[in-house]
């Protein structure tokens, strides 16, 4: 199952927009279409630089499972190409007190 | 940084997320996994009982079915209504709204005396306030605990709790828990054990609630009835062979009762020890050199302790009686002996007992637990006045009656604060609104009487405090 995206070819960069509850299931079907997703998208890219943002608007609950996806996709395409925005305040403090809100670029 | 340091960081990582997620998590959803891990533990009650005698060679694994069962049931009724999840109070005319937010991790230190029950309890409380928790067992009880949070993380996890919100550290040594202690991400440590412990868990610079030492007299007031207090006193006693410590250590009654006491004890199948069987039996109980009881001998059977101490006693002997006439360092049965060993004092008058209750009180047990037994209300409440106990039970097997919730209402815990006198926080028995930060939200009620105070008359040093009382309350 992919998430809604969307891919800035002029940029490079790929939007993933999230909604509703991130939890271990929802997070175990998604998990490996975001990763084949980057890989198809980055592969013919591969020398420039490349940014995902994972749009929160709609989300208001995540799991430890769904955090694992935030890390393991900041580690693929870098610390500085990552972000993620529009939380809502309940969502920004749970990475705050988890001390991920600055490695994972949280806004 | 060090192996430990990375094995310990890689552990507190997991907490600190595990936390983190907790927060989003409302009283229903938080109180459906605490139910469905009480049901689990309790489910599981006897098999831990098993495994936790087999592994620790020590106590009845019968009664250890008994604190698996009030650690998980007894706690859970305790705490099930509790509100510990977003806005818990509201005043409106004191305009304060009570907001409860978990702490943080817990860092969990379990005795070996009461394993498995310690750890379902101390789960049950982080769980109930959303922190995630780290359990730290013991050498000898390692397997037993294992397996209990297994349990306990297997129903948390179905249940929908996050992921690593109970670990346990597999092989823990001083090194490691030290780590944890003073680790800056540690929100709190939750320490039942012995004094170093305690005192290490207060040392680390992260908040502690801790226990004491304990030291149980049990006064037996001549309004009492005998038979009744023997009773007991010897279910209370031999509980998992007196491994709780707030079972007794020393009965303490009137010259004028001390035959009949004597005697009930004796029908009741304890054994009084002689002179030389004292000096016996205080030689295998007592480490001197250490200062205290002897490890290997917490938690044995009647038959073990008379055995190596090279003495006879009847086969159906449930507790070894010490007539005793001093109190100090120097009287190793007048300490705290986790078996089945009793101290018997006979005192000349009323006021002469509840004088060897203080010396007992004071040696070693200030702040845990006093005992009576009487049908004098004006006894009673001397008596208790008198004590340094976080706990006075009366009419009650004290080590049953400490823990709460059976016979009395008291929040059923396996964590007895013992109060300053135990070097504690606290003399509550420990429970789930302990592990919850408590905000105040302070809306606007100004105090019109402070308001009303002249700053002009604040400043002039020819007024006293007694114009400012009068000032203060004027008009109303």
């Amino acid at each position: 199952m992919t998430p809604k995206y969307n891919f800035d070819e002029t940029k490079n960069s790929l939007v993933l927009t999230f909604d509703g509850r991130l939890d271990t299931n929802y997070s175990l079907d998604v998990r490996s279409a975001i990763d084949n997703l980057l890989n198809d998208l980055m592969k013919p890219n591969v020398d420039k630089a490349f940014s995902v943002c994972f749009n929160f608007a709609s989300v208001d609950f995540i799991s430890s499972a769904f955090v694992g996806i935030c890390v393991a996709c900041a580690k693929k395409v870098g610390k500085e190409s990552f972000s993620i925005v529009n939380t809502n305040p309940f969502i920004k403090r749970t990475f705050k007190i988890a001390g991920l809100d600055e490695q994972l670029n949280v806004q | 940084m060090a192996d430990y340091e990375k094995f310990a960081n890689e552990i507190i990582d997991k907490a600190v997320l595990a936390g983190a997620l907790f927060h989003q998590f409302d009283q229903y959803q938080t109180d459906i996994i605490v139910k469905k891990v009480f049901q689990a533990g309790f489910n599981q009650r006897i098999y831990l009982a098993k495994i936790a005698a087999d592994e620790t060679r020590l106590g009845v694994w019968q009664h250890k079915v008994i604190k698996n069962a009030a650690a998980t049931l007894l706690v859970y009724e305790s705490i099930k209504n509790e509100k510990t999840v977003g806005i818990i109070a509201e005043d409106e005319k004191d305009g304060i709204v009570e907001i409860a937010q978990p702490l943080g991790p817990i860092f969990a230190v379990i005795p070996v005396t009461n394993p498995t029950s310690t750890v379902m309890f101390k789960v049950l409380i982080a769980l109930k306030s959303r922190n995630p928790i780290i359990i730290s067992p013991p050498a000898k009880a390692m397997k037993c605990c294992a397996e209990t949070v297994r349990i306990c993380y297997e129903a948390a996890l179905a249940a929908g709790a996050p992921e690593d919100c109970i670990q346990i550290v597999p092989e823990p040594n001083r090194q490691l828990t030290g780590y944890f202690m003073s680790s800056q991400r540690i929100a709190l440590i939750l320490a039942t054990g012995g004094t170093g412990l305690v005192k290490a868990a207060y040392s680390s610079g992260n908040p502690a609630l801790g226990v004491g030492p304990g030291n149980v007299p049990v006064f037996i007031d001549v309004s009492a009835d005998i038979p009744f207090s023997i009773e007991n006193i010897i279910s209370s006693k031999t509980f998992d062979n007196g491994t709780i410590c707030a079972s007794e250590q020393a009965i303490v009654c009137e010259d004028s009762i001390y035959d009949e006491v004597g005697k009930e004890l004796k029908r009741q199948n304890c054994y009084f020890l002689n002179d030389d069987e004292i000096a016996r039996v205080e030689k295998v109980v007592y480490d001197r050199e250490k200062g205290g009881m002897s490890a290997d001998v917490v938690g044995q059977p009647v038959s073990v302790i008379a055995g190596r101490a090279g003495i006879t006693v009847p086969e159906n002997t449930r507790i070894l009686i010490a007539p005793q006439e001093q109190v100090g360092a120097d009287h190793p049965l007048s300490q705290e002996i986790l078996a089945p060993v009793l101290a018997i004092y006979k005192a000349k008058n009323y006021h002469e007992a509840i004088k060897i209750c203080i010396d007992l009180n004071y040696l070693g047990g200030i702040g845990h637990t006093a005992c009576i037994y009487a049908n004098d209300e004006e006894r009673i409440r001397d008596f208790s006045l008198l004590m340094n106990a976080g706990r006075i039970v009366v009419n009650t097997p004290s080590a049953q009656g400490a823990v709460g919730g059976i016979f009395n209402i008291l929040p059923t815990s396996l964590t007895l604060g013992c109060g300053s006198g135990g070097k504690n926080i606290t003399t509550e028995n420990v429970t789930a609104r302990h592990l919850i930060n408590i905000q105040r939200l302070c809306r606007r009620r100004e105090n019109q009487s402070w308001l009303s105070i002249s700053p002009d008359h604040l400043a002039d040093d020819s007024l006293n405090a007694d114009f400012f009382l009068k000032e203060y309350s004027k008009n109303k």
